[in-house]
């Protein structure tokens, strides 16, 4: 081993290796930073440690199997995967969802979106230092779980939307259920806001870090909360909007200051909005008739199950359904879903047959992690841990 | 440009012959733009005031083969100001030799969003951009062999894999990191 005296050092660049394995880089992300003393030259993020090859695999399946691989991805908000590619099918099929099939899957994106922040809080803050919001973060959480499980039999991995519509309808209890947790939920934010925003370690180490100006931002082709802490008042939900989100009432939270603190007032407000919107959504679901939650397809969609034991045409049908699978007409379609990461999107080509010819996923943790070095070339290498925080990234969707 | 048809046709007086094919499908703008001529469309279309198109949502490539020519260069813009989108997209035919990679030129230098998408276009679908400024693979080790995504790859590991001890070799390249 070499040793190196001070007076060797002086003036020259250390290069540090900081993940894959680190607790702040949210996963399998590396970073190389090339640092002079604390302060960082120049970082390097190599990913790909968590390359599944989804786009590849897509290919070898059918549309209706496909659903499953998504949430996987982005497994702390799972249903806004299958919610983009489902949008992009049904673009292909070029027919449009149920209405009651619309307004589950806003209240389940929504859900969702309130899913991914909580734990988006509770990791950032504590890697910053601020162990306590975590535990209350993960604790709402398991009530979305929960809710979850009501649904789609399952916690995380549901495929709850399905081309078409949903998997089947709201269970007994789901409006009860979800009416109380989002009319309490906006008191638990309050709470977290009372332990961050006016903390002062809080403020001193969010304020003025991890800048990004307006510009870069749109030229990294950043979206989402990121993009609104700059300045830009932009949301697929009100700009171009699908799942009938014109018909619903919200604000775009938007902020100027384009540092962590601004991204994380605005993921905040966000949290708030979504509690209304469910709400909406649940009054909007009551006005709509129970059971039709699916198309009424004899090519695209399931038959139901009564169905299937009465005719022996459905129960052909079934059976087809399930082993050669939907056949859209050729073609292509890209949708795009406001998640909670940003712009999240699926543009997928038929060629006629039952499988896909090419799937390609426009994640929004890959297209926003590629501004990294932008955002902490300059900063101290603790503020490295709160940048990637601010991000909100998941591996498993930066890699696919 | 409150419709796509409005937009349409303002890109046809705007890109002029430049738009080989222009059509709507599936609810988007779809427009054919010659290879050679890709920096010059988008930089016109990040700059046009009508357009203004800002953001690159995402970059990709599709491999049709066996059609020639085989690859599709597909380039799906968005505007933040005007909330409108356009796909733009580019033939790219296989070099006759097999070992040789198809090449375009780069347009991180138009959006910086284009810089890893190239890379990982590179990556999974083998298509070399001209001019990149950092066009290394992205998603898998330095040294793997082939373009996953090429339709003639094998999905479920048929062929041998000459990984192996190369991994390592990979690793230790990587670990050469051009700083």
């Amino acid at each position: 081993m070499s040793t190196y005296s001070i007076e060797e050092m002086q003036g020259r660049h250390m290069v540090l290796n900081m993940g894959p394995q680190h607790p702040s880089t949210h996963g399998v992300l590396r970073l190389i930073l090339e640092l002079d003393g604390e302060k960082v030259v120049k970082c390097v993020p190599h990913i790909g440690y968590l390359h599944t090859g989804i786009e590849k695999l897509s290919e070898e399946h059918n549309y209706t199997q496909n659903i499953t691989h998504y949430p996987r991805m982005d497994y702390l908000s799972p249903m806004n995967s299958e919610l983009a590619y489902c949008l992009a099918v049904e673009k292909l099929i070029g027919e449009e969802v149920p209405v009651r099939a619309s307004y589950i899957r806003v209240v389940m994106h929504e859900v969702t979106r309130a899913m991914s922040h909580l734990f988006w809080l509770g990791t950032h803050a504590m890697d910053i230092g601020a162990a306590t919001v975590f535990l209350y973060c993960v604790q709402e959480r398991e009530k979305l779980l929960d809710l979850y499980e009501m649904v789609g039999g399952q916690r995380m991995m549901t495929s709850y939307m399905r081309i078409g519509g949903v998997r089947d309808d709201v269970p007994e209890g789901f409006d009860a259920y979800t009416r109380k947790w989002a009319q309490e939920f906006p008191k638990l934010v309050d709470m977290i806001q009372g332990l961050l925003t006016k903390n002062p370690i809080w403020r001193n180490r969010t304020q003025g870090i991890g800048y990004l100006d307006r510009e870069t931002c749109l030229s990294y082709g950043i979206m989402g909360p990121l993009l609104r802490a700059v300045g830009v008042n932009q949301d697929l939900r009100k700009d171009l909007p699908y799942c009938r989100y014109e018909e619903f009432d919200f604000e775009v939270p938007v902020r100027t200051e384009g540092d962590i603190f601004a991204r994380y007032e605005v993921r905040l407000v966000e949290m708030y909005e979504s509690a209304k919107l469910v709400l909406q959504g649940l009054d909007k679901l009551k006005e709509t008739e129970p059971g039709t939650y699916m198309w009424e397809s004899e090519h695209y969609a399931p038959p139901r199950r009564p169905e299937i034991y009465a005719d022996i045409e459905r129960n052909i049908h079934h059976f087809k359904y399930w082993t050669e699978g939907i056949k859209p007409p050729k073609g292509e379609a890209y949708a795009s879903i406001e998640s909670s990461k940003g712009e999240l999107g699926f543009y997928v080509i038929s060629d006629g047959s039952a499988k896909p010819l090419r799937v390609k996923i426009r994640g929004p943790s890959f297209v926003n992690l590629a501004a990294l070095p932008a955002m902490v070339e300059g900063l101290l290498i603790a503020d490295v841990a709160a940048a990637i925080g601010s991000i909100d990234i998941v591996l498993g969707e930066v890699d696919r | 440009m409150s419709t796509l048809q409005d937009l349409k046709i303002h890109l046809q007086s705007a890109l002029g012959a430049q738009a080989q094919r222009i059509w709507i499908e599936a609810e988007a703008l779809i427009v054919f733009v010659e290879s050679s001529g890709i920096r010059h469309a988008l930089t016109k279309l990040r700059d046009d005031p009508d357009t203004s198109f800002d953001i690159m949502s995402f970059m990709t490539a599709v491999d049709y083969h066996p059609r020639q020519p085989r690859f599709e260069v597909v380039y799906e813009l968005y505007s933040t100001r005007r909330k409108h989108r356009v796909r733009i997209k580019c033939l790219l035919a296989a070099p006759k030799n097999e070992l040789e990679l198809p090449e375009i030129d780069t347009v991180s230098d138009i959006y910086l969003a284009a810089n890893w998408h190239e890379r990982e276009c590179y990556d999974l679908m083998g298509i070399h951009f001209r001019k990149h400024p950092d066009l290394r693979r992205i998603l898998l080790p330095a040294r793997w062999d082939g373009h996953p995504l090429r339709k003639e790859y094998p999905f479920d590991g048929k062929r041998e894999w000459n990984l192996g001890t190369t991994v390592i070799d990979g690793a230790l390249m990587e670990g050469d990191l051009g700083l």
